[in-house]
């Protein structure tokens, strides 16, 4: 039955195929886009932290000014959580591989702007894509609202209610997860955190109060809520149905592709997790009739 | 034990951060600006009542604002 290949696709009546040789030809054509290190999110990973790191002697030696300083700090935050996203699925170097090391590096270090601990943030996200969009399983899901506005307004809302923000949704996730590996995140996160605080409060007790509240603290609320929005928010709402092609969907962002970190294109990563972020635009264009033949929601993409 | 004392220090978490950081950074940007405080006070003990009065109103309060 299934002889087309993906070059065909766009030429054949997808609905002569059954549910299995559908399937078949996705798979095919996804896998082409599988393989290999992303260099490109390995060096943006270190570049960023790099650049990040570097703004707090330039700026306390008065070399770069703060309000200068500022937007590249929030835009360091922001960009630190994906390449640590594609190590929470070992895309970088799977487990036994040479480059393991480097795989367990990044996801481990490029969080650190974002005070992100890599253990909850892989265990949370992969109970995200196991229940995304499950009304008390999926961690993520307090990042649903009806509309952007809704979204900002619950996500500042949240933000000064104590423990009511993002951390006590993970926090209860990897409760429930349980075990030895629940336990090492939990510690993670508890060393992670103090240590943020213990860096805010030397800084600034010692002088250094401005630079460590607009390189880093508020940088953090900005990231924390441009986050929310482009890699939850956008790509899932309305966030009410479940299953392989109704949770995710594509959308055309105001700020396009970059601007939202190629989040235009996440239900690639939905449905096929191991496709490194840099190709899955180009996925997504091979694969979008597949996609349009399942009922997704393409929007106007 | 252990998690009883952190638990503790979460929960009053918000006046170690008005201690900590609101207090230095709301002394420190008295200083930039040149905002002298009143009835004498320091720009530390300026920042030292706010951040600790507003730790302590949101642990009791549940909200920062």
């Amino acid at each position: 039955m299934n002889v087309m290949t993906a070059g065909d696709l766009k030429a054949t009546d997808l609905s002569a195929l059954d549910n299995k040789a559908l399937m078949k030809l996705e798979a095919e054509i996804a896998q082409r886009f599988m393989g290999g290190v992303p260099w490109g999110s390995v060096a943006w990973s270190l570049t960023n932290l790099a650049v990040w790191l570097s703004l707090w002697p330039l700026t306390i030696l008065g070399i770069v000014p703060i309000w200068v300083a500022f937007p590249i700090a929030c835009l360091n935050v922001m960009l630190s959580y994906l390449p640590s996203h594609e190590a929470q699925h070992d895309i970088i170097a799977r487990p036994g591989e040479p480059l393991r090391w480097l795989n367990q590096l990044i996801g481990t270090v490029s969080t650190i702007p974002l005070v992100g601990p890599y253990r909850v943030l892989k265990m949370t996200h992969m109970e995200h894509h196991k229940h995304c969009n499950h009304p008390e399983l999926d961690p993520d899901i307090h990042n649903k609202a009806e509309s952007a506005w809704d979204f900002l307004r619950q996500s500042l809302s949240r933000r000064f209610r104590l423990g009511g923000g993002g951390d006590a949704g993970y926090a209860a996730a990897i409760e429930r997860i349980g075990g030895p590996e629940a336990g090492l995140a939990q510690r993670d996160a508890l060393i992670l955190q103090l240590s943020y605080l213990a860096i805010l409060f030397i800084s600034a007790w010692n002088g250094h109060a401005i630079e460590a509240a607009l390189l880093w603290w508020l940088p953090r609320h900005v990231a924390q809520t441009y986050i929310g929005f482009y890699l939850s928010w956008a790509p899932h709402h309305p966030s009410i149905e479940t299953g392989r092609y109704k949770d995710t969907r594509a959308f055309k962002s105001a700020i396009g592709n970059i601007g939202s970190m190629g989040m235009q294109f996440h239900i690639i990563h939905h449905l096929y997790p191991r496709i490194p972020l840099m190709r899955t635009p180009a996925a997504y264009w091979a694969l979008r009739p597949i996609l349009e033949a399942r009922g997704c929601d393409l929007e106007r993409l | 034990m252990l998690k009883a004392v952190l638990t503790r220090f979460f929960q009053l978490m918000p006046v170690w951060f008005g201690l900590g950081f609101i207090a230095p950074l709301t002394a420190q940007i008295l200083q930039h600006t040149g905002l002298v405080p009143p009835m004498g006070l320091s720009p530390l003990m300026v920042g030292l009542a706010l951040g600790v009065s507003w730790g302590g109103l949101t642990v009791v309060r549940g909200r920062w604002i």
